[in-house]
């Protein structure tokens, strides 16, 4: 079962 | 800072070496040594890292995702696109 996709994003902590 | 490059699907792309990266609560966080920042990956990005520990083509990390996640073929291929050129703008990745 294939998983929710949710937009990838790199986030400067 | 990196400025863009011309990336695309047949772009083969890999991690730069010194990143420590950790799983925390489902999201990677990593400390980039060469410039002292801490980043959120998210849980798609850290897919998508550790998709990139070895040199792989643009198509087929959109593949890889395409068969693990709710998503489609232009939307993946965009936005993986986008994620890629601000780790390459954050010296993060390099291409082939």
């Amino acid at each position: 079962m294939r998983r929710q996709w949710k937009v990838p994003r790199l986030e400067v902590l | 800072m990196l400025t863009n490059t011309k990336l695309s699907l047949e772009t083969t792309v890999k991690q730069v070496k010194g990143n420590i990266a950790t799983d925390m609560g489902g999201e990677t966080v990593m400390l980039s040594i060469s410039n002292g920042k801490y980043y959120n990956l998210g849980e798609i990005g850290g897919a998508i890292w550790d998709l990139i520990e070895t040199p792989i083509v643009v198509n087929d990390i959109v593949k890889a995702l395409m068969e693990n996640y709710e998503v489609g073929k232009k939307e993946c291929e965009e936005e993986v696109l986008s994620f890629l050129n601000h780790l390459y703008t954050e010296g993060l990745i390099q291409f082939s």
